[in-house]
């Protein structure tokens, strides 16, 4: 019987977190010229491994810095893990115990302010202007914004020199046409001409070729699908063309391995389309690595994410949250934080970060280019539907069309 | 002795009739009773604290929606006829029906085998006894990363394969040979555990029955099937029920190596209540999926319990 019962309590392990209920709100206030010393109050502040930033002991000078004008706010640093993020999220949330400000990519933002859950901040600070369009749209739901962009990361687009030495290849690509003229010679030469990740998040597969190719995955107000229209088909059948043609690694069209494991990270690769560069060049010597312009087709787009500091409404010290996420957008602070991190910075007044280090430098050039996924709460939910069908074009030869509308029939069940 | 046998009775009725009557104390107020439960206390109440509450609120949850704000609202069997429309939880749960059917067996019968091969005296046994448990205490995230390796095109099996002159498998990619490749890991893992259980069974039957058989010209075969399987019918029913638990629950490896693909091959219920719950936040709908795996897998053990361990 015990071991019955241990069914029901793994099988429903979601109610554990939801014993505890009912969120106090906070309303918004514009704290920008309020007196630094009356402001107090304790803020719970979770961050996460950036780069070599990994240990909460960093962010104490900044933190000491910070008291030196709020001396009354105590910040509590919590260095989180990245696996896990949301479950860790979710439970500190539903046990009432939810941090005050805390680290969020865009497709959280709509999620949880769907929920209720954020604090506008559209009053936070007086130069916005600074900070760029795309950053700030990232981070806007329903017309309020609800977080400080921090970061913005481009996944770069880049070449091995050595694979297209080999191949013959003289130029690296930067459109589809190109692509298809140099991945038969890559191919030749005993590499593979790009990966397509089948199962890590459409933002960064499916749907920048999506981009690419013109279309769009949601209409404007978000309530019909539209990937499956020609533009979807038009970027379906070029993955699909790579596929047939073993232009690229089968594995990771279905299966999650360790970068190091996989021919990108073995520089097996002729052209990657998006990379994380610090990462990269973790196993990859730099020395081979061109950078190129991002992808295009009928548009231009590199797919890529903006961080932010978000502010739960449940926090019992709005304004010290609130001064405590200003702070960490002044332009002194990310001068810091990007040059340490590795990341593109949010503000178009912090320039020359990477004047030694030109194939990072060079990202913030594409920033225009940058596409970070779908705005909706159902983001998730939506990349969730629309995968499985793409794995079975790809790994089962299914129909293209047929695909994208069974796919698109689900979506817009959901929607 | 027939004097002695007759006044027996009449001795014991005067003895009754000079001593009033004493209730007899009932086993479950003894001492040693109180002692166990004293020991037990601290069990029983963790158990229900972190498993039976959350578990009777999960089941109530499924007939409400509930935000992370804490607003909970009635929605009575929505969820469930939701559920029943959704061609996900059907498919689902045929994936998990057939994991299940898959690894179950294939976890026992490893596990039997194993428990078997280790019931003899050997030196070494007990060396050898330790390394077959191993798996057990193996994180299933850090198993099912190795296993990814295990089972890639350019992995052991598959160079094994090429080597005897077969085609390499897809064992991850293809919607077919994922679930036994699955199967394989959970079997992996979990038939350390089994093994000492049916090892302890098997130690426990005793060696007159094999001695009997012998004279009886019966082979090691009819030995084990007339005899160690018989004998061993509550241990291995209390395998089968964890088994088929722990079929139903599998999840760790399923998303560590899957993801749930290729194109939804290895989605099981488990999978899809953490992304309902999880990913999406519809707590109540999770519930109900949480609810109905707990049904299946209850109705399983009471079939398992009226074929395998009716007579316990």
């Amino acid at each position: 019987m015990r071991h019955k019962t241990t069914v029901a309590a793994g099988a429903v392990a979601t109610s554990a977190l939801l014993l505890v209920a009912a969120c106090s709100g906070s309303t918004p206030t514009d704290t920008t010229d309020v007196d630094p010393e009356e402001v107090s109050g304790t803020v719970t502040f979770w961050t996460y491994p950036f780069s070599t930033i990994a240990e909460a002991s960093w962010w104490q000078p900044y933190v000491d810095e910070f008291n030196e004008e709020y001396p009354n706010v105590e910040v509590e640093v919590v260095m989180q893990a990245w696996q896990g993020r949301e479950e860790s999220l979710v439970t500190s949330i539903t046990g009432n115990n939810a941090p005050d400000v805390v680290y969020f990519n865009p497709d959280f933002v709509p999620k949880y302010a769907d929920q209720d859950l954020l604090l506008p901040i559209d009053d936070l600070r007086e130069d916005w202007d600074q900070f760029y369009d795309s950053s700030l749209e990232a981070m806007t739901w329903d017309g309020t914004l609800y977080g400080q962009p921090m970061l913005m990361q481009l996944q770069t687009s880049y070449c091995n020199t050595e694979v297209l030495e080999e191949a013959g290849v003289a130029d690296c690509p930067t459109t589809w046409d190109e692509f298809r003229d140099a991945a038969p010679a890559i191919q030749e030469a005993g590499y593979y001409a790009t990966e397509y990740n089948g199962v890590s998040t459409l933002n960064h597969t499916f749907y920048v070729y999506l981009w690419q190719a013109g279309g769009d995955v949601l209409n404007e107000d978000m309530t019909e699908a539209t990937f499956n229209g020609p533009e979807g088909l038009q970027a379906l059948e070029f993955i699909q063309e790579m596929v047939d043609n073993e232009w690229v690694p089968q594995e990771p069209l279905s299966i999650a391995e360790p970068f190091e494991q996989t021919d990108a990270g073995q520089g097996n690769l002729g052209y990657v389309m998006g990379s994380n560069l610090a990462s990269t060049r973790q196993f990859i010597d730099p020395d081979v690595i061109e950078t190129v312009p991002p992808m295009s087709n009928v548009e231009q787009v590199a797919s890529g994410s903006v961080g932010a500091w978000s502010i739960f409404n449940t926090t019992e010290s709005p304004e010290a949250a609130q001064a405590w996420v200003r702070f960490l957008g002044e332009p002194e602070f990310l001068e810091d934080f990007l040059s340490e991190a590795g990341y593109l910075s949010p503000r178009a007044d912090i320039e020359g970060l990477f004047a030694d280090d030109p194939q990072i430098a060079g990202g913030a050039d594409y920033l225009e280019h940058l596409r970070t996924g779908v705005q909706h709460p159902n983001a998730r939910e939506i990349i969730d539907m629309i995968r499985p069908h793409i794995q079975s074009v790809l790994l089962e030869g299914a129909d293209p069309q047929d695909a994208l509308d069974a796919a698109a029939a689900e979506v817009n069940g959901l929607l | 002795m027939a004097v002695a046998t007759g006044s027996a009775p009449v001795d014991q009725t005067a003895q009754d009739a000079r001593q009033p009557p004493t209730r007899k104390r009932r086993w479950w107020r003894s001492k040693s009773a109180i002692a166990a439960y004293i020991f037990i206390a601290p069990y029983v109440v963790f158990f229900v604290v972190f498993r039976i509450l959350p578990a009777i609120f999960g089941i109530g949850l499924s007939f409400g929606e509930y935000s992370l704000t804490g607003a909970l609202t009635f929605v009575g069997l929505d969820h469930y006829a939701r559920l029943f429309a959704d061609p996900n939880f059907w498919g689902a749960l045929w994936v998990t029906l057939k994991y299940a059917a898959i690894a179950m067996p294939m976890t026992v019968v490893l596990s039997l085998a194993i428990a078997q091969l280790c019931n003899r005296m050997m030196r070494g046994m007990a060396f050898y006894r330790s390394i077959f448990f191993l798996p057990a205490v193996t994180s299933p995230v850090l198993s099912g990363l190795i296993f990814v390796w295990i089972f890639s095109e350019s992995g052991p099996i598959n160079r094994l394969l090429s080597a005897v002159g077969l085609e390499p498998i897809s064992w991850l990619q293809d919607s077919f040979w994922v679930l036994p490749a699955l199967a394989l890991v959970s079997a992996w893992m979990n038939f350390g555990y089994n093994m000492l259980i049916l090892l302890a069974g098997m130690l426990a039957i005793p060696q007159e029955y094999y001695e009997a058989a012998a004279i009886d010209g019966a082979n090691g075969w009819q030995r084990f099937w007339r005899i160690t399987l018989p004998s061993l019918r509550p241990a291995l029913f209390f395998v089968l029920v964890l088994e088929t638990v722990k079929s139903f629950q599998t999840f760790d490896t399923i998303f560590v190596m899957t993801g749930g693909g290729p194109v939804r091959a290895s989605y099981t219920l488990t999978f899809m209540l953490y992304d309902q719950g999880f990913g999406y936040f519809d707590f109540g709908y999770a519930s109900a999926v949480g609810v109905v795996l707990l049904i299946i897998a209850l109705v399983f053990s009471l079939i398992q319990r009226r074929l395998v361990g009716r007579d316990d």
